[in-house]
């Protein structure tokens, strides 16, 4: 036990050392590339364009916090109806996508049928489909029932995309759920429907918050099927509308980061509060 | 899914239809009635419709059949093979590059590392965050003039003169990856960190007591437990990747010079900017058809369904 | 070829009458009859359907809204806004309306695209708000106006007055002083801009005149490319060469917007550039607020002894297409702008950078007393002195005939992509007009 272990000993806690070293190293780099962006916009947004850009560099040590930002955006952009336009259509297809998606979840894992893989393989498929190649023909079908900037068609079109992977989500976690429970029930007399709502629905209120706030994700990310959808100013969803500020004269990156900081908030506050239901959903695969 | 347990769910099925006492039947069709009609409505009406429209010679105002005339023009103009090329570029390079990043960052998470749960918390935000102010982040930093990336470079002496990132030929693509690796590089995160937590500790503390050194332990026992996550990633990020059309058309619209146009921004291009959708909803077609067949490789190599039916 | 088609394509919607859209309302009208019963319900109410107005002027919005409801109030009629982002991407909107059998009945555009989209057939005409307000008429055929002006949008030049001690004017003073401050200061004397963008194209065609280069010549039905004929060759070399020379004073301007030149001036990495109006002005103003009295308007860079005789001016304003639900709503909202007492608002809300139509409302009393105006004299000195030299690019037949090739090869961005081949792709000054040249013989 004597000299040879205590020389690889050295080099062991070397290596250990190193490694560790390379551990932190990564976490470090990859936390910087991450922060950057998000600070930089965090920045720009609290402070006014004239101290960002004072003296030809780029501040972004905030001095001088000001809420001008928000208030040109409130003042002369349709920032607020924007809002209202996504909160209405990304709750409609959230609702619409996580009751489907539950529906159809406990119907696939509690009734027996063939073609069960085909139904399995199709959900999958439209899981890894294109939204621009659905939102073309959507936007034909749509313009010819007159459903153009509206809700309803936006609401579907955004279903259309998170529907998919909420239906396998809850595919995946109905199996979790014993049948036992609903059979305790049946024996005790409850109904079928007693059975879904007292039993079935608060087990799986995990599976479907998850699968609710990747519907959430989705819609309030949408950028594609609402820029297709919407033409009308007043339909814009926030995503479209803040798109087009830019090329203003009157808005600059200060307005653009303010309202880049308020799209935001939703995201980050299910980061904080919901991750453990986040990360649920990605076991079972994630989304586009 | 266990055989026992997938028994167990038949026979409690068929309970449920026999005892069919109170309105089973409806519970059977409110399960599934809006699952169907709504794929019916939003998927298979529009695809249908859409591969109809693809044979049709401006087919919304003046439709004249074609067959498959708009194919043909497709595949035999040679630009197509171009916009394909952009957009296997894109894919391989934005899902190699975010599952480098998510494994590194998975391997370094699950050393508990001090910080870890933070920095687990931190990663679900680009994710999370729209594409649009994702955007918006890195326009600004790549701007020629107002951004911190130039004036740092040229601080540092490493550039003479702001480079205009995402409309110069050379740096278009590469900037556009960039940006969507730091968007997307969470997916492969979050799926490798569940796979590794998975893994059970006794395994690496009999290999440390035989003596195995960390590479022999990852190669032995990390790296088989993650190949089938390492795969799946691969090829659905890299559809999605393929598929992908609202970050590069908020960044590049697909310039310059048509460097950084993929077949998605080249649909859109074709539908609204040019209103050829016979040529559009060919193309869809096109795509439609190349993503059945990866599908296909996917089911046979997976067979994911096998996870629930 | 990104922004190409429509010209081409337009050919095709000539014919207005078949155009029956048999094949969509075969699928769609089976669909329709399940979901009318419960979405039909707005359908019934007014007798008039709403005119339905595609803008890119999200800034002068608040104006427009306040001019829309005094017309509503007026009239029957109700105005659906649409706002897009500026440039191209207002004509893609508008083609994606058109594809869905929906066209907008009011559009607010430049001459150039009312030129071409006249061509194809789809304008109604606006000739009472044209000649009753004694506008400009660039778009007149056999008899009627198709365009009614609401604004002029010059190209500008702005320079660092307290890096150039002087303006320097002359192409050759350019070249030396540009060099002199790339040498000497921390910034590049000047910015050359090229590629597909609207900015570098403007600017190159403006250089080509400087050097008094005749591009185009003969009437509207028989435009010729004359940039590479005895008489023009020359001049077009040496304007690539004086670019040329300009570029090394420059940072690498290839596919900038008209946003990264300003951003260039306002963060002091060049000390002077090409823009539109006031633009970089306004932007400086809430960026860099001290920067402000350093910045002086200027004319395009000269060649000793020429004229500055040719000043690149966007004409923009409104047109009215005959394909859509409520033509007569459109042109009676024309006529109405056109006459109200708000029209100066809408212009002077974004100041500096949008000027009134005409010589005589640029002296108008609203135009004084506005407040941005009256703090740059300079600028309005330097519009009302070139006012005559205003040239649309649509002008540019003989005797100012409309010019389809030069409207085409605008929405193609070809001299922007001249530029870059001269300055990217390493072509020679000759070399670059051979090329041109035989892009715009393409669009003929």
């Amino acid at each position: 036990m004597a000299t040879s272990t205590g020389r690889s000993l050295v080099s062991h806690d070397t290596q250990k050392r190193l490694q560790r070293i390379a551990v932190y190293l990564t976490a470090l780099l990859i936390s910087v590339f991450t922060i950057i962006p998000v600070y930089v916009m965090v920045v720009i947004a609290i402070q006014s364009p004239a101290t960002t850009f004072a003296g030809g560099r780029v501040n972004l040590l905030p001095t001088q916090p000001s809420l001008r930002n928000f208030l040109v955006l409130l003042g002369s952009t349709d920032t607020v109806r924007y809002f209202v336009n996504s909160l209405v259509v990304t709750l409609g297809s959230t609702v619409l996508s996580t009751t489907i998606a539950v529906a159809a979840g406990y119907g696939l894992t509690r009734f027996d049928f063939t073609g069960k893989s085909l139904a399995a393989r199709a959900v999958l498929f439209s899981y890894m489909f294109s939204p621009i190649v659905l939102a073309i023909p959507l936007y034909v079908v749509f313009s010819t029932l007159g459903l153009l900037n509206s809700h309803f068609a936006l609401t579907l079109a955004l279903t259309a995309i998170s529907a998919p992977f909420c239906i396998w989500l809850m595919w995946q976690y109905f199996q979790t759920v014993p049948i036992a429970l609903e059979e305790s029930a049946w024996v005790r007399g409850a109904s079928r429907w007693r059975t879904v709502r007292d039993v079935v629905l608060p087990v799986a209120r995990p599976g479907y918050i998850s699968a609710a706030i990747f519907a959430f994700a989705v819609a309030w990310n949408d950028f594609t099927m609402a820029r297709v959808v919407m033409s009308r100013d007043e339909m814009y969803t926030i995503t479209v509308g803040a798109s087009l500020f830019l090329d203003r004269v009157s808005i600059g990156w200060g307005e653009t980061m303010a309202v880049s900081l308020l799209i935001s908030i939703p995201p980050f506050l299910i980061a904080l509060f919901l991750q453990r239901y986040l990360l649920q959903g990605f076991s079972v695969g994630g989304l586009e | 899914m266990s055989t026992a347990l997938k028994s167990r769910l038949a026979a409690a099925g068929s309970a449920l239809r026999e005892r069919d006492v109170d309105g089973t039947t409806l519970l059977l069709a409110a399960c599934f009635v809006p699952m169907l009609a709504f794929f019916v409505v939003v998927w298979v009406i529009p695809i249908v419709y859409a591969l109809g429209m693809s044979l049709f010679a401006s087919p919304v105002r003046n439709p004249e059949f074609v067959g498959l005339g708009n194919y043909a023009e497709l595949l035999g103009n040679g630009a197509f093979w171009g916009f394909l090329w952009n957009s296997v570029v894109y894919a391989v390079a934005t899902t190699g590059l975010s599952l480098v990043i998510g494994l590194g960052l998975a391997l370094v998470i699950n050393q508990r590392i001090r910080g870890g749960d933070a920095l687990r918390t931190l990663m679900i935000f680009p994710y999370l965050l729209p594409t649009l102010v994702v955007i918006f982040m890195w326009k600004f930093i790549l701007d020629p003039n107002i951004g911190i990336l130039n004036q740092f470079l040229v601080d540092a002496g490493l550039i003479d003169k702001p480079i205009a990132f995402f409309s110069t030929l050379e740096f278009a693509m590469p900037a556009v990856v960039v940006t969507s690796v730091w968007k997307f590089a969470s997916f492969a995160f979050f799926i490798l960190l569940a796979r590794l937590q998975a893994i059970d500790p006794d395994l690496y503390e009999r290999a440390r007591v035989e003596g195995a050194t960390t590479w022999q332990a990852f190669r032995d026992i990390t790296f088989p437990h993650l190949r089938g996550a390492i795969l799946i990633i691969l090829l659905v990020r890299g559809i999605w990747m393929f598929n992908k059309f609202d970050i590069i058309y908020l960044s590049t619209r697909g310039g310059p010079l048509q460097q950084t146009t993929t077949l998605p921004i080249r649909v859109y291009q074709l539908a609204f900017s040019e209103v050829n959708f016979g040529m559009a909803t060919a193309l869809a077609g096109v795509m439609f058809f190349l993503l059945a067949g990866v599908a296909v490789v996917y089911f046979r190599a997976f067979a994911p369904e096998k996870e629930v039916a | 070829m990104m922004n190409g088609n429509h010209s081409r394509g337009g050919d095709g919607r000539k014919t207005r009458g078949s155009s029956r859209r048999t094949f969509l309302a075969a699928v769609g009208s089976a669909a329709a009859v399940t979901t009318a019963g419960c979405l039909g319900g707005g359908g019934g109410g007014g007798s008039n359907e709403p005119i339905r107005y595609l803008s890119d002027r999200g800034d002068s919005k608040d104006v427009m809204d306040e001019i829309i409801a005094e017309f509503e109030e007026e009239t029957d009629h109700t105005v659906e806004m649409i706002y897009t982002a500026k440039g191209t991407s207002s004509d893609a909107e508008m083609q994606k309306m058109v594809a869905a059998g929906n066209p907008p009945d009011l559009l607010f555009d430049t001459s150039t695209d009312a030129y071409r989209l006249q061509r194809d057939g789809v304008l109604a005409p606006v000739t009472g708000a044209v000649q009753d307000n004694d506008l400009p008429d660039p778009v007149s055929v056999g008899g009627e106006s198709y365009f009614a002006a609401a604004m002029v949008e010059p190209l500008m030049g702005w320079y660092r007055n307290d890096v150039y001690s002087e303006m320097p004017a002359s192409w050759s003073e350019w070249v030396e002083a540009a060099g002199e401050v790339s040498a000497n200061e921390s910034m590049e004397g000047y910015v050359i801009q090229s590629g597909q963008t609207n900015n570098a194209d403007t600017q190159m065609t403006q250089y080509l005149w400087q050097n008094d280069v005749e591009i185009y010549g003969g009437p509207s039905d028989g435009i010729e490319v004359r940039l590479d004929n005895d008489d023009n060759r020359q001049a077009a070399v040496e304007t690539f060469e004086w670019v040329q020379s300009m570029a090394e004073h420059s940072p690498n301007g290839s596919g900038w917007a008209w946003g990264d030149a300003i951003g260039a001036l306002q963060q002091e990495n060049a000390a002077a550039i090409a823009s539109v109006g006031g633009l970089p002005i306004l932007t400086i103003q809430a960026n860099r607020p001290d920067l402000v009295e350093n910045l002086s308007p200027m004319p395009f860079p000269v060649p000793s002894g020429a004229a500055q005789d040719r000043w690149w001016a966007y004409m923009e304003g409104h047109l009215v297409r005959n394909d859509g639900q409520n033509t007569e709503g459109a042109q009676a909202f024309v006529d109405f702008f056109t006459s109200s007492s708000r029209f100066f608002d809408f212009v002077l809300s974004a100041p500096l950078f949008q000027f009134p139509p005409t010589r005589e409302q640029l002296d108008a009393p609203e135009v004084a007393e506005n407040e941005v105006i009256q703090q740059h004299p300079d600028v309005m000195n330097l519009v009302r002195d070139n006012w005559d030299a205003f040239t649309s690019v649509l002008a540019t037949g003989d005797d100012g005939a409309p010019n389809i090739v030069a409207a085409d090869a605008y929405s193609e961005q070809l001299f922007g992509q001249a530029a870059d081949q001269l300055l990217v792709g390493g072509l020679t000054p000759d070399e670059t007009v051979d090329w041109l040249a035989e892009e715009l013989r393409g669009l003929q």
